[in-house]
């Protein structure tokens, strides 16, 4: 996985350049696989040392950091949503969560990567093209050019009817 | 599908099948047909496989070329240069099991130097989505809402 910092600049780069509506719920979907997934499997991880966890705990957040299970959870967390509101957080929730998902898939794990047809096929997929920490130093500058591009507009998105000489 | 009518059933129907999904990966996991703890149940056989550590916390050095790693499967033990290695570090193993004396030979290996900043950058983001939170979404007419 990439860092979190990255994810959710990266989100939000993204959603500068496109609609703007559901922001904050595009940008949690880019931090929700991770949030859901490894941050409780690492509590009852570390929680072996003092007790006996089943292997569920351990190993059963993992398909929420797979496309089937991002598209089940961003549908139940969907639901959670106000009525009129629930089909855009739904798109905008998956849409976060795939966006993640892409990011994490540049990685390296050494050939290990992620099984993305989960339940149906167990074969882990990864493009190898960055070190699983490649991110790291790049993480606050990225956060700060999404922050600067996100309050003062991506060019594309000025209103339409500007012409170029008008720019 | 994602109407009010029978919503509370859709959520449920929705959560049981993420259950079904972590009963049925954790039944995958433990049962994996290959890995450290096939390779230890029948170590003859499975001599020479290769096996791939990836993100595992060295735990021990036991000398210069003995060394122990643990992620789910506690200490494992692996043979390998232990210079400029350290307890706690991070690594990512690639190495070819040993039956006769269940190890793994390190022929491939990763330090992730940057491990704990990637570990504090997730600290921060979640500290911050959790300050973000309430200032983004409230709860309105029985369901959250963005604000704004």
């Amino acid at each position: 996985m990439a860092d979190l910092v990255t994810h959710a600049a990266v989100g939000l780069l993204l959603k500068s350049m496109t609609a703007r509506r559901h922001t904050a719920v595009f940008i949690a979907g880019t931090l929700l696989p991770d949030l859901l997934s490894r941050l409780p499997s690492m509590i009852c991880s570390a929680a072996r040392v003092v007790v006996e966890v089943p292997s569920l705990l351990i190993y059963g957040w993992d398909p929420l950091h797979t496309p089937a299970g991002m598209l089940l959870s961003s549908y139940a967390i969907s639901l959670l949503f106000a009525a009129e509101h629930r089909r855009g957080v739904f798109l905008n929730m998956l849409g976060g969560m795939l966006l993640h998902m892409a990011v994490d898939l540049l990685q390296s794990h050494l050939g290990v990567g992620y099984p993305l047809l989960f339940p149906f096929s167990t074969h882990a997929f990864e493009l190898g093209l960055i070190g699983s920490e490649a991110t790291v130093p790049l993480a606050i500058p990225l956060a700060i050019l999404a922050w600067v591009v996100w309050r003062r507009g991506w060019p594309s998105s000025e209103p339409s009817g500007t012409t170029t000489a008008e720019r | 599908m994602l109407s009010d009518r029978h919503r509370w059933l859709k959520l449920s129907a929705a959560l049981l099948l993420l259950v079904l999904l972590a009963a049925r990966y954790t039944h995958y996991a433990d049962h994996l047909p290959f890995g450290w703890r096939v390779c230890v149940s029948e170590p003859e056989a499975h001599d020479g496989k290769t096996l791939v550590f990836p993100i595992y916390t060295v735990t021990r050095i036991d000398g210069p070329d003995r060394y122990a790693i643990s992620k789910v499967i506690q200490d494992i033990p692996v043979q390998g240069d232990t210079e400029g290695l350290e307890a706690g570090m991070t690594v990512s193993i690639r190495a070819t099991f040993r039956g006769e004396d269940r190890i793994a030979v390190q022929t491939e290996r990763h330090q992730h130097t940057l491990r704990a900043h990637k570990k504090a950058l997730g600290i921060l983001a979640l500290l911050a989505a959790l300050i973000a939170a309430p200032l983004a979404f409230t709860l309105r007419d029985g369901g959250i809402t963005e604000r704004g």
